[in-house]
């Protein structure tokens, strides 16, 4: 298949960049790995579930509603739902700038593409402790999926715990839905984001939003504690019940302060990790910061990387959630369209400048948030020499302490080489941060400096078979989206 | 038999759901609505183990929820690795827990 601008994702980023870009005349291919596009911030529910209100399902339906409808029935746009990006490839033999591979769930498809606009999300960050992968345990946007798409809930005693502004609409969410939401644990604390308040009162729609979440928190009486945290979950074959302590500034628990917590589920996040196995497969430069511990992808006011051709938005830029994903996405769409000459130097300057402005002001806010709930190191004593860091290899923490203070590991690449850690199914996805993280503090170097497990080149696990039935899958299923 | 679906009067959506149909877990009848994930629907029923693992034999489920973190693998009509959190369910669907890599299971 052939496409003038392939987009990865159908978020907020995506959606915005596919609207901006055909609407000046791009031809637009949108890959995305769910039933239906809107990605995690505009989850839908499946097509085959009816709203009767559906204006209650939105912070800002009204924005979402407009996305959809602008490239529903689109004649320029093409939407693969259900669709992976397994690998791809930068200035191939074949001729075309980038090459995606597709995994359709049927077999492997070629989509050949003059310009790529990377914009994949980002996914929960979990923190280990002891008892995480009992079931039950889950992310919080797992639980926000289950409720929000199929309105089904986690459990019916819930504690959330973490950091992060997404604590409060997942807490309302359960709320209302008729969970009973036993505690919501905040590990930051007012007293700590005191310094930076006064930066706050420009961004009062954001503030109101949150505001408007703790008063439906409120109103279904559920308690919100800042300054401590889930450390602990046990119980037989399930989560049973959870350990929350008190934690000192730098997140290490206070001994006394437990309490347990009869639950059945426990949703836990510590703000995001950014999807970036694509714009590493496509070479793109990347740069790591230290405020959100992991590595981002770089790119230029245009949001073009390093890679000519290659672009990028939303969350792999760094964590700033839809306000910041959608100018980005359109600034993305509208200067690929400049660059395919679908748009004047002046035609594209005019229409990109209220999205820089949009973006400036966003961004603000987004690396503020950032710096409110920054991790603070204390969390590594949450674990325990048991404790599985690598859930997929079932790798524990004294593994690792072993391979780097016995066996010399000195990176991330040799600690995985060792342990096996990273090399299951979820390619690192989950444990990566936290085996970066042990091994920066175990070694005593900077994390930057330790590697990724990130870089590899398969982007997703696609079963042989698919990849041998390539030939006979020439045509992916084509899904325009919703009502 | 548990229903954690969200009860008509907590759901301010007001959410008609899709025709309702059985599927079988470990033999058990589980009901499920059209347009539910495999995951969702044993969520619903209660039931949280998918998979145990091919080490420890420990117990998993449902963790990321969005087809990231391969933990809530299971069996269904004898296919191992396959996401709850991501396949539908259907209409007389054999779905089995998988032990470790699930390949005993392979065929069967």
């Amino acid at each position: 298949m052939e496409t003038e601008v392939a987009i990865v994702g159908a978020g907020p980023a995506g959606l915005s960049a596919a609207v901006a870009a055909s609407e000046v005349g791009c031809q637009v291919t949108i890959v995305d790995a769910y039933a239906r596009p809107g990605g995690q911030y505009y989850k839908q529910m499946p097509g085959e579930f009816h709203p009767r209100r559906p204006g209650t399902l939105y912070h800002d339906f009204a924005q979402a509603q407009q996305l959809f409808a602008r490239i529903h029935d689109h004649p320029r746009v093409q939407v693969l739902s259900g669709t992976t990006v397994w690998t791809a490839q930068a200035a191939s033999t074949n001729g075309s700038p980038v090459t995606l591979y597709l995994n359709t769930g049927a077999g492997s498809v070629e989509l050949r593409a003059e310009k790529v606009i990377l914009a994949p999300g980002a996914y929960d960050r979990v923190l280990p402790f002891p008892g995480w992968d009992l079931p039950g345990v889950m992310t919080m946007g797992a639980a926000q999926t289950l409720v929000k798409s199929q309105r089904v809930l986690p459990g019916q005693r819930v504690v959330l715990s973490g950091s992060g502004p997404f604590l409060l609409p997942v807490a309302a969410g359960l709320a209302q839905a008729g969970a009973r939401v036993v505690g919501v644990y905040e590990a930051t604390t007012p007293q700590q984001w005191s310094r930076h308040t006064l930066k706050v009162w420009n961004q009062w729609d954001k503030l109101w939003e949150g505001g408007d979440y703790i008063r439906q928190m409120r109103k279904q009486g559920v308690p919100l504690h800042f300054g401590r945290a889930v450390i602990q979950a046990s119980g037989d074959e399930r989560v049973q019940r959870v350990t929350v302590a008190r934690l000192s500034a730098d997140w290490q628990p206070i001994v006394g302060s437990e309490e347990q917590i009869e639950v059945d589920a426990a949703c836990i996040g510590y703000g995001f990790l950014p999807s970036l196995e694509l714009s590493y497969l496509l070479g793109c430069a990347h740069r790591y910061d230290p405020i959100q511990t992991t590595f981002v992808v770089q790119h230029d006011a245009d949001m073009q990387s390093s890679h000519a051709g290659v672009f990028v938005a939303g969350e792999i830029t760094g964590i700033g959630g839809s306000a910041v994903a959608m100018p980005q996405g359109a600034l993305a769409g509208l200067a690929v369209a400049r660059q395919l000459g679908h748009l004047s130097k002046n035609a594209a300057q005019e229409k990109m400048a209220p999205y820089h402005k949009a973006l400036r002001h966003r961004q603000a806010f987004a690396v503020l948030l950032q710096r409110l709930f920054q991790l603070r190191p204390g969390w590594l004593s949450w674990m325990t020499a048991e404790t599985l860091v690598c859930r997929c290899e079932e790798v524990p923490f004294q593994q690792i302490e072993a391979a780097i203070k016995d066996d010399h590991a000195h990176d991330v690449k040799a600690v995985k080489a060792m342990t096996r850690c990273g090399m299951g199914l979820c390619q690192g996805r989950v444990c990566g941060h936290a085996v970066t993280t042990i091994t920066a503090k175990l070694t005593g170097q900077n994390a930057e400096h330790l590697g990724t497990m990130t870089q590899r080149p398969i982007a997703r696990p696609i079963t042989l078979s698919s990849i041998l039935n390539s030939a006979s899958m020439q045509h992916p299923q084509t899904e325009q989206h919703p009502s | 038999m548990k229903n954690l679906r969200i009860r008509p009067e907590c759901d301010t959506a007001q959410v008609a759901r899709g025709p309702a149909f059985t599927f079988t877990f470990e033999g058990q009848a589980i009901s499920a609505y059209a347009g539910e994930t495999i995951g969702a629907a044993l969520m619903a029923a209660g039931i949280l183990t998918f998979r145990t693992t091919r080490h420890q034999g420990r117990p998993r489920g449902l963790f990321c929820g969005i087809g990231l973190c391969f933990d809530c693998l299971l069996i269904v009509d004898g296919i191992p690795n396959q996401q709850a959190c991501m396949v539908a369910a259907k209409p007389a669907m054999r779905v089995q827990v998988q032990d470790g890599t699930g390949e005993a299971s392979y065929g069967n």
